[in-house]
């Protein structure tokens, strides 16, 4: 199954480095790329960017570490507030669905603290359920939402800090409260129109 | 015979066609053609309807866009807690059959006067209903609400929750009516233009394109070249958007005359808008009640003379429609400036909450004034007699969750 970008400028995005294009020399039409290593190289990007936040910024920044800033669910009414990490996913998220519609992505879990970010559709919850169940592996299916067709990858989202794990297990409306590193907390969801 | 009857037609389809074209085109006349009045917010456009309708042929598209052109500033500035861009999500497409969010035309109709919502544009009642049906499930409080309920005064609002979430109102639980200590800061206006009053030429002429020679009564480019924050607040107001896109007031006027406006005088919808409509050019002091008045003539507006808010000052002056209605607040560099765009403190009212109100009162006080509609009819002569639960309804849930790590949350007035 070949997937062919219907914006040609989205190849300048950093991801371009790790996606495999074949035919793009010589003005001809790009071939296409599959999917899965399209989404698998988007959530390389996601992931690098979001852990580098969440440890050069967040951790080392914070409270936990120089003190400077306050990530809080409510940053905008602080003079000192930052985002939290899944709110600088999420604003990407947005971001990035201005730029493009070729692909969208959003961060949901089966315990979400903000409980519009649990898995709604039947591939979300069997992909959150997957991944849950099979740490270290991915899953990929089809859906149909609306009249489109899409490629839907689901990818672990991992507690990678102290501040992940205290953050959610503390927070009032957590389902789940006994989070730790290393455990996964939900998942990146990639979807991409075919 | 053939001949003559296809003659005829064509004919007859010119001059229909350019008896209907005559009556589109026609200066004036435009409102002819109009569905119906537009919203009171759009009025100042009077009868420029490219306004909205930004080509022949455009559709809802284009629509889109213009809403977003006006609008979009200020719906970002106020944190927008429902963004088209979420919606945007395939994730949302049930959702989006049954509400479409991603286009304000959704909810807000225009040219629909029998529809339209106390704050001036037309609302269905049961929006939220349509994705948080279930919100009992998560909040015991709203068990058996009634559907038309969530956005009463205090509760929710769809775009500007800045004074209504939960932390923010965590934060206020059991304040005062009234704070001891006001944080309203005073007015840093000396009645005069320091430095400048010895130099006429500074306003009165200029070697600019726009401003050639000697003029009696400066523009606003004038005002706003020393004064670009309050120029562009101004701008950005239904008092000051004619100016800003150049439209002529005697077309405003003609839509005036024909539309009812509560609460401004008939003879005040043609008045030139600008700096020197309420600033007097060689007494730049605070605008005063008297000149409000001079367009505001609704029960609010009349009964704030006996209200308990006049008998108040604020540093030396006292307070008059402008202490609330244009804020001021201390810049980081601690300036003090006054908020002009009038428009965005107004409606929902929860939006003058957290610039104007909690100077004075506690949030709870301010919510239930704020609630009652009989309370702004008389410009707060009394007491509020009805009270808003939310702050009750998050202190239980607060209670129940335990000890947690207390709300870092700063205002931000």
């Amino acid at each position: 199954m070949n997937l062919t970008f219907k914006h040609p400028a989205l190849l300048a995005l950093p991801l371009a480095g790790t996606v495999l294009l074949s035919g793009c020399s010589g003005g001809e039409t790009p071939a296409g790329i599959a999917p899965q290593a399209f989404t698998d190289s988007l959530y390389a990007v996601m992931k690098a960017d979001r852990t580098n936040y969440t440890k050069l910024v967040v951790q080392r920044l914070g409270p936990k570490g120089a003190g400077v800033i306050k990530p809080d669910e409510h940053w905008e009414d602080m003079s000192d507030g930052t985002p939290l990490p899944a709110q600088m996913f999420r604003a990407g998220a947005e971001l990035a669905a201005d730029i493009t519609d070729s692909f969208t992505y959003s961060l949901q879990s089966l315990w979400p603290v903000n409980s519009q970010n649990a898995p709604k559709t039947e591939m979300e919850k069997q992909g959150l359920k997957f991944i849950a169940d099979n740490p270290g592996q991915n899953f990929y299916g089809k859906e149909t939402l609306g009249d489109t067709t899409y490629f839907t990858a689901v990818y672990p989202d991992i507690a990678v800090a102290e501040a992940c794990v205290s953050c959610h297990n503390d927070h009032k409306d957590s389902p789940r409260t006994d989070f730790k590193i290393g455990d996964v907390m939900g998942g990146v969801v990639i979807r991409v129109p075919l | 015979m053939k001949k003559g009857m296809w003659l005829a037609w064509i004919v007859l389809t010119l001059l229909v066609g350019g008896a209907v074209g005559w009556q589109m085109f026609r200066p004036g006349e435009v409102l002819r053609m109009s569905p119906g009045p537009v919203l009171p917010g759009h009025q100042a456009f009077g009868q420029v309807c490219e306004s909205c309708h930004t080509g022949a042929f455009e559709g809802d598209e284009a629509i889109q866009a213009a809403c977003e052109n006006c609008h979009g500033d200020a719906l970002r500035a106020a944190q927008d807690s429902h963004p088209a861009k979420v919606f945007r999500d395939p994730r949302n497409a049930d959702r989006l059959a049954v509400l479409d969010a991603t286009q304000c035309q959704s909810c807000h109709r225009e040219h629909q006067p029998e529809q339209v919502h106390p704050m001036g544009l037309t609302l269905p009642e049961d929006y939220c209903v349509a994705c948080h049906a279930d919100i009992a499930d998560e909040r015991p409080s709203h068990e058996n609400l009634t559907f038309d309920s969530c956005a009463t005064s205090g509760c929710h609002n769809y775009h500007d929750n800045r004074a209504l979430y939960e932390t923010f109102l965590l934060k206020h639980i059991g304040e005062p009516v009234m704070r001891t200590e006001w944080r309203l800061p005073a007015s840093t206006l000396t009645g005069k233009h320091p430095g400048l009053d010895s130099n006429c030429a500074n306003c009165h002429a200029s070697d600019r394109a726009d401003m050639p020679g000697w003029i009696t009564l400066p523009p606003d480019q004038a005002c706003g070249a020393c004064h670009q924050f309050q120029r562009n607040g101004f701008q950005s107001s239904r008092h000051g958007v004619r100016t800003k896109w150049g439209i002529d007031n005697q077309v405003a006027r003609i839509l005036g005359a024909r539309t009812k406006t509560t609460g401004i005088r008939s003879d005040a919808l043609a008045r030139e808008q600008g700096c020197t409509t309420c600033h007097r050019l060689h007494e730049p002091g605070p605008v005063t009640v008297q000149t409000c008045r001079a367009c505001h003539d609704g029960p609010h507006s009349r009964a704030f003379e006996t209200s308990p808010h006049a008998t108040l000052t604020r540093g030396e002056q006292p307070f008059s429609c402008a202490t609330c209605h244009f804020p001021k607040a201390r810049t980081a560099r601690g300036r003090v400036q006054t908020h002009h765009n009038a428009s965005a403190n107004l409606r929902p009212n929860e939006k003058m909450v957290r610039t104007v109100c909690l100077d004075c009162h506690g949030l709870g006080f301010t919510l239930d004034a704020l609630a009652q509609p009989e309370l702004i009819r008389t410009n707060f002569t009394g007491l509020p007699t009805d009270h808003i639960p939310s702050l009750d309804w998050v202190a239980v849930r607060e209670k129940a969750s335990g000890p947690k790590t207390p709300p870092q949350a700063e205002d931000q007035p």
